[in-house]
């Protein structure tokens, strides 16, 4: 069939062997690709007894049947493994090129499974399928590994981990193409786990269309809507994503000092404004991508390399009460060439000056020392003196110290760069993200904020669990096409659904869209179910619940989280633990699962 | 007089990053009320033509532009603003 390869290639690295599985098209037809088939490989091969970092768990990459199509962000792709930072489910996904050129080696996806002796490289390319030793690149940087490797953009694409993979630092990313990121949850340190230091693709294999014309059709179409739309044309180009920095702030939602306060003084400082005007070199594209939201930096002393994005400048900055963009770029350049997560790293970081300025810990360590960054980075990726705490992540760091209530993170994963006193619905959606606090699958900046699609009442809590609701199926479904979500500022569900159309030979609706979006949340739902997450996990730190914003426009407000979580159990079909009924179950066809709701 | 501050390309259209609009006296709803948010954009367009059918087009918020009055944000121009507030303006933002 048209849009999937048909075939998913399963490497076990304690063998040293690798099979081929045909795709099962029911599978692919219900969850797609990308986020949704890792969810339904990884519940049949990674059970509730497997330790996240041993040679059971699996890393699962994953593309989708819009992959090296060509329509526009079709450079995606994902991975789906056990977190060994929340023990929960876990994906993430990229851009750049590795997605594209992965896809066009025949396969759908990547199973790699147990554990090598000692470090390899897996290399796929029309030669076939080797695994090779990577003894040489053991220890080196993210930057060097991928040269070495002959990364060639369009033609040949590695990815890799650093040190903080090879470490086991549970916040490590997975980066692809130098400098992109699977980042959160700790992908990374799973790699490492199985002693894999890369992989190589080489492709010819076309993702071509059954319906040519359509296809064609549909690529102008949805060309025009990205042209025509000020989002993807003229804010993200021009500023980039950390362009949101100071309407952030601006209402009182920029979590502060490790969210200590709501506003930071110096946000401009570190602004999308701010770095186009001063450190910006010039814009860059992942693969079949015309929105060019990726900036080229350059510091003074010379450093250059990509971002930073929103997240990464805030988690450095406001985050950790630090306004120099400079130290805050070279952090971030630092934590892709370490293989670090920026979100957790930053956020981890300001977690400890609060511990320190507490006096939980006797590290010498304050915000706003921007001197400090560069070494706790290096610390952490080398698991070093206090870096080997700080490479714990936030939550096990700070419960090592007695303050578990200070590591602003949900179900382990560190918070991103909204606090949820001032955007009520954005607390929900972190409260009840499968893979613990994240903006990327169902933010809530659009309708609480930037009035897209229209501006709703940020502090309100009523009618918010049916609004999340949306949000996260749509960006399950969209994390399953592995579309860029800045692409669905643009394009509504219903354009994807006729390019997938196009390509695949299958009509897809907008509803049957959004029904796979559902299914694909339902189903991680139910794999934490059955790790033993429960309702008690769908919930925000203390200081959250408990201590209201003490200055700005947020002042007074905490996060009122029972009845908004009350209502979004009761709109999703789920019972009053959280746990999906089996009429919903049967509804989104995964039957299969039902075992774990009778447990 | 009301403070008006600009984010994004407002910025480079406008020339500065902030600056105060007196509202004309015939505007003011009362001495103590202030003037209507509208007032103040319409008079902004006038200080700054630059600013024209940037902001506001057909009497309205162009879409997708967001304004903030301390930090709230507005969608009605009939909003009263007096001389005290901040009013935060941002043309069509995306990112996170």
């Amino acid at each position: 069939m048209n849009g999937w390869n048909g075939n998913i290639l399963e490497i076990d690295l304690t063998t040293q062997t690798h099979k081929i599985h045909p795709l099962d098209m029911e599978v692919a037809r219900l969850f797609l690709g990308g986020r949704g088939l890792g969810a339904r490989l990884l519940w049949d091969i990674v059970g509730p007894e497997v330790n996240p970092l041993s040679p059971e768990n699996a890393l699962i990459f994953t593309t989708g049947p819009i992959t090296a199509s060509g329509s526009q962000t079709s450079n995606r792709f994902n991975v789906s493994t056990k977190s060994p930072l929340t023990d929960g489910i876990l994906h993430a996904n990229s851009g750049g090129w590795w997605g594209m050129q992965f896809k066009r080696t025949g396969y759908d996806a990547l199973i790699v499974r147990g554990k090598a002796d000692t470090p390899v490289l897996i290399e796929i390319t029309g030669e076939g399928v080797a695994i090779k030793d990577a003894s040489h690149l053991w220890g080196k940087g993210v930057f060097e590994t991928t040269e070495t490797l002959d990364q060639n953009r369009n033609k040949r694409n590695v990815l890799c981990i650093g040190p903080a993979g090879e470490n086991l630092v549970r916040i490590a990313a997975i980066m692809n193409d130098k400098e992109r990121a699977l980042a959160r949850g700790g992908p990374g340190a799973v790699m490492g786990s199985k002693n894999l230091k890369a992989i190589v693709v080489e492709g010819k294999e076309k993702n071509k269309p059954a319906d040519p014309d359509q296809f064609k059709f549909m690529l102008y179409e949805t060309g025009k809507l990205l042209k025509a739309s000020p989002l993807t044309s003229q804010a993200l180009p021009e500023f980039g994503t950390a362009v949101v920095m100071n309407v952030v702030n601006e209402i009182g939602a920029l979590p502060t000092r490790n969210f200590q306060d709501s506003q930071f003084e110096y946000a401009d400082n570190i602004s999308g404004e701010e770095i186009t005007d001063t450190i910006l070199v010039k814009n860059q594209a992942c693969w079949a991508c015309p929105i060019t939201c990726t900036r080229i930096t350059k510091t003074k002393s010379g450093k250059e390399g990509e971002g930073p994005e929103f997240e990464s400048a805030w988690a450095f900055g406001a985050q950790c009460g630090i306004h120099d963009l400079e130290a805050i770029t070279e952090a971030n350049y630092l934590c892709n060439d370490m293989g670090l997560d920026t979100i957790s790293m930053g956020n981890t970081i300001g977690c400890a000056m609060e511990l320190a300025e507490k006096g939980l810990i006797k590290e010498p360590l304050a915000f706003g020392q921007a001197d400090k960054l560069l070494g706790l980075i290096e610390d952490t990726a080398h698991r070093r003196g206090f870096g080997d705490e700080l490479a714990e992540g936030s939550y096990r760091m700070a419960a090592k110290h007695g303050a578990p209530e200070l590591s602003m993170s949900v179900k382990k994963l560190e918070m991103p760069a909204y606090d949820p006193r001032g955007m009520q619905g954005q607390g929900l959606v972190f409260a009840t993200g499968n893979r613990g606090a994240c903006h990327e699958t169902g933010n809530m900046l659009g309708p609480e904020v930037l009035a897209l699609p229209r501006l709703i009442d940020r502090f309100a809590t009523q009618g918010k669990a049916g609004i999340v609701s949306v949000h996260q199926n749509s960006a399950a479904v969209i994390d399953s096409l592995l579309y860029c979500k800045f692409a669905n500022m643009a394009v509504a569900e219903e354009f994807f659904a006729r390019t997938l159309s196009a390509i695949t030979g299958v009509h897809f609706t907008a509803d049957d869209l959004m029904m796979v979006g559902e299914r694909v949340w339902n189903l991680e739902r139910l794999y934490n179910i059955r790790e033993g997450f429960g309702k008690a996990d769908d919930t925000l730190p203390k200081r959250m619940l408990d201590e209201p914003v003490a200055e700005g426009p947020s002042k007074g407000f905490t996060v009122k989280l029972d009845p908004m979580l009350e209502e979004y159990y009761a709109f999703r079909g789920w019972n009053q633990n959280g746990v999906p009924k089996p009429q919903k179950l049967k509804e989104l066809s995964l039957e299969f699962a039902i075992e774990v709701e009778n447990d | 007089m009301p403070t008006i501050k600009l984010f994004g390309n407002l910025r480079k259209i406008a020339g500065v990053k902030e600056l105060s609009i007196a509202p004309p006296s015939g505007m003011l709803r009362s001495s103590s009320q202030g003037a209507s948010l509208g007032g103040v954009l319409n008079e902004l367009e006038k200080e700054v033509p630059a600013l024209n059918g940037v902001i506001l087009e057909d009497g309205q918020v162009r879409p997708h532009v967001v304004i903030t009055l301390n930090g709230h944000s507005v969608a009605k121009l009939d909003v009263t603003v007096t001389e005290k507030d901040f009013i935060a303006i941002f043309p069509p933002i995306a990112g996170g």
